[in-house]
């Protein structure tokens, strides 16, 4: 197995365009004539939940299949998920490894406060979707971010790539050429950092292997697959999973209680008065409040400037 | 032939759309869902003539899956998981009403507790059935066993639905370089259906499945059921052959990989055999001299293959990727059945990729090093079950959580 294997694996969140992300960089690479694999992992969807995604490049055949714990390169749809050690966004860098993250912060920033290892690319791509898009729509100015840093394809390449993958998915062409446009973008603001010299090769044998690990027996009020206590839920944050935060303005509103009765993780309370009081440690983000509110008093914040 | 990316489910669709099936009874369940709304767009649009018809459960969709192809139109279906044990009472009935069709499988662990991540208790709960059972492990291999697959049910000295399997998640959502055969050279490999038996028409009628007392009817019909197995070995060496002429690639019963001189060999079914494969790599650049065998056609089991290519080794590893809870993995019993008498290898059974439970390279020295042991200490058939201590601390972790244990 003389074939050089490059390994990316992108993380984000439900709704930010993950799957997509990876499939127009995997699509540029196929056409740019590299072998390919692309493949997603999620649970059951949900929006702002982490999801992750991987793509395999190879100058031969690939022998492997799943989730990727030695990446090349780890392509960061939102970096609020670096906050999240659940979501493992840093698992398996190394010091030649290259981290691209969509922030407006520095690359250093990132690399100190977080302590990456390896070389860290930042790009605004929220902003040039949001500015050429109108919306959050990351996949395809991500998917320029990422081949431009990995030097996987040139532009006309990855303009096709873009196309056939927008296409696919039924997108009518005026809104594939924005995104034709958003993905030049990031494509042309981003640096070609390139690929570390050499593809990661495997571990060799383990000459030092000693004895299987054997799983005891436990009893039935463990072992089975049950939850035994109410509330759980209630232990685990979701504030990491919003981009956007809403914000309710009480002057503007009439205590119909829709928000309320709506958010589907139920982190909207209603006080003595009967206004609501949003729960942010458990606020996924979705905006169903948002959109629902009839005198539009709950607004949109970034989270990054929330 | 043109060659583009896809999904091992659109792999699926497209070997149905090739084989140009008429009918399409569909039910929706993660992972399979995809390759019915593919083969739904297509004949939306009109580049595939055939009718879909969503039913209301696996149960009906495999009963008109059955009564379709007793009509003579050439049928292809798909579920996964609980919806192939929700149908489980028509596979047997189709099976032995003696139909051809081509039912795709996209494996998914079975409740409870609950997951969307593949392993093969599922397909592996049918081999019973009189349905045919092919394993894939890429998603080329996928669309090439659909086609494969509809010669092997509609030859005449088979007669017994086939049923194709791929993984969720590793297959299904996995997208890789295909080749796509042109649709006329698919046409020649594979022409239309000619029923010999079984031809509902308004002109012609017929009863299916009939009553019958007293044993040695029933007794007869099932023993034939076994001869046609028995003959699908010989019909699917022919088929593999000619699509191997006709289109490049050869698929036998099993697959070896780096098994001409292995001494220890491992053996593995479907997509994770891919990763079995990268192993083998990995320890052969070790100097260990290591094998792999894949089952393909895992009904009828291909007892002479696998004898001949097992017996001789110093000792055999089989990682199954399914528990019968009490006994343990389901293809090592299988195997271990057929190995018998002097050149029998020591054999080891191992549990692995559980609800896609990820295999880690270290379990690949341990094996083999389990297998060093094996040939001296000779025969167990204790299953091993794959697990690591730290995700065994990972799991206390959990379970800590859902008792409430701040
Ligand atoms: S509905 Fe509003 S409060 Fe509830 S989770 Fe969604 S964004 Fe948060
Ligand atoms: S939906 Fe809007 S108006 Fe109604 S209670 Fe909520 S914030 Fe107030």
């Amino acid at each position: 197995m003389s074939a050089v294997v490059r390994h990316l694996r992108f993380h984000g969140r439900g709704g930010e365009g993950v799957k997509l992300a990876s499939r127009i960089v995997s699509r540029a690479a196929f056409v740019a004539g590299w072998t390919v694999q692309d493949s997603p992992l999620y649970g059951a969807e949900r929006r702002g939940a982490p999801v992750v995604a991987f793509v395999r490049c190879s100058d031969g055949p690939i022998h492997e299949r799943g989730y990727i714990e030695m990446p090349d390169v780890v392509v960061l749809m939102d970096h609020s998920l670096l906050a999240h050690l659940d979501a493992a966004v840093l698992h398996g860098l190394g010091e030649d490894s290259l981290l691209l993250v969509n922030t407006a912060q520095p690359a250093e920033e990132i690399k100190a406060g977080y302590a990456v290892p390896g070389r860290v690319v930042t790009l605004d791509v929220s902003t040039i979707a949001l500015d050429l898009l109108g919306h959050r729509w990351l996949s395809a100015p991500m998917a320029g971010l990422a081949v431009k840093a990995t030097a996987l394809a040139p532009w006309p390449t990855l303009a096709q790539a873009v196309a056939i993958e927008l296409t696919e998915i039924g997108l009518d062409s005026e809104f594939v050429e924005r995104n034709l446009r958003a993905t030049q973008q990031a494509f042309e603001a981003a640096p070609a950092v390139g690929w570390a010299a050499a593809g990661k090769a495997p571990p060799p044998a383990r000459a030092s292997a000693t004895a299987l690990f054997v799983l005891p027996r436990l009893p039935a009020r463990v072992a089975a697959p049950s939850i035994d206590a109410e509330a759980t839920s209630a232990l685990r944050t979701m504030d990491g999973w919003r981009v956007f935060r809403p914000v309710v303005d009480l002057t503007r509103c009439t205590r119909c209680f829709l928000c309320f009765a709506l958010c589907p993780e139920g982190a909207i309370q209603l006080d003595s008065q009967h206004y609501p009081v949003i729960d942010y440690d458990h606020c996924k983000g979705c905006l169903v409040c948002v959109n629902e509110c009839p005198p539009k008093a709950i607004s949109e914040v970034r989270e990054e400037a929330a | 032939m043109r060659r583009d990316l896809l999904t091992g489910n659109a792999a699926a669709a497209w070997g149905a759309r090739l084989a140009e099936v008429d009918y399409i009874p569909a039910y929706p369940i993660t992972p399979q869902t995809e390759i019915i709304e593919d083969l739904a767009q297509w004949i939306g649009r009109g580049e595939l003539e055939a009718r879909l018809v969503t039913l209301d459960s696996e149960h009906s969709m495999l009963t008109a899956a059955g009564a379709a192809a007793a009509t003579g139109a050439r049928v292809f279906t798909a579920t996964s998981s609980q919806g192939l044990v929700y149908g489980f009472e028509m596979l047997y009935t189709v099976a032995g009403w003696r139909v051809p069709l081509v039912l795709v499988n996209v494996s998914r662990a079975l409740a409870a507790p609950i997951t969307l991540e593949p392993d093969h208790n599922d397909v592996l709960a049918a081999r019973d059935s009189g349905f045919l059972q092919i394993h894939a492990e890429t998603c080329q291999e996928v669309l090439d066993s659909v086609l494969m697959a509809y010669r092997l049910t509609e030859h005449p000295d088979v007669l017994l639905p086939v049923l194709v399997n791929l993984d969720g998640f590793y297959l299904s959502f996995t997208r890789e370089p295909v080749s796509l055969p042109a649709a006329a050279a698919v046409r020649e490999f594979l022409p239309a259906y000619q029923p010999v038996h079984a031809k509902l028409s308004a002109g012609h009628a017929m009863a299916q499945g009939v009553a019958v007392l007293g044993g040695s009817a029933y007794a007869f019909f099932k023993y034939q059921m076994q001869r046609a197995a028995e003959a699908a070995l010989a019909v699917h060496a022919g088929i593999a052959a000619e699509f191997a002429d006709r289109f490049g690639r050869s698929y036998g019963v099993v697959e070896g990989y780096q098994l001409d001189d292995a001494e220890w060999v491992i053996v593995m079914a479907n997509s994770f055999s891919t990763v079995g494969k990268a192993e083998v790599s990995r320890l052969r650049a070790g100097g260990e001299k290591v094998g792999l065998l894949r089952l393909r056609l895992v009904r009828p089991f291909p007892v002479a293959t696998i004898v001949a290519a097992l017996s001789g080794r110093r000792a055999v590893a089989v990682i199954d990727q399914n528990i019968s809870i009490g006994k343990g993995g389901i293809l090592f019993a299988e195997v271990a059945s057929v190995l018998r008498g002097g050149s029998a290898p020591p054999l080891r059974s191992f549990i692995g990729g559980l609800g896609g439970r990820r295999f880690r390279s270290e379990e690949f020295d341990l094996m083999l090093a389990a297998l060093r042991q094996a040939e001296h200490s000779g025969g167990s058939s204790e299953p091993h079950l794959l697990f690591s201590e730290t995700e065994y601390l990972q799991l206390r972790e959990m379970l800590r959580i859902a008792h409430g244990q701040k």
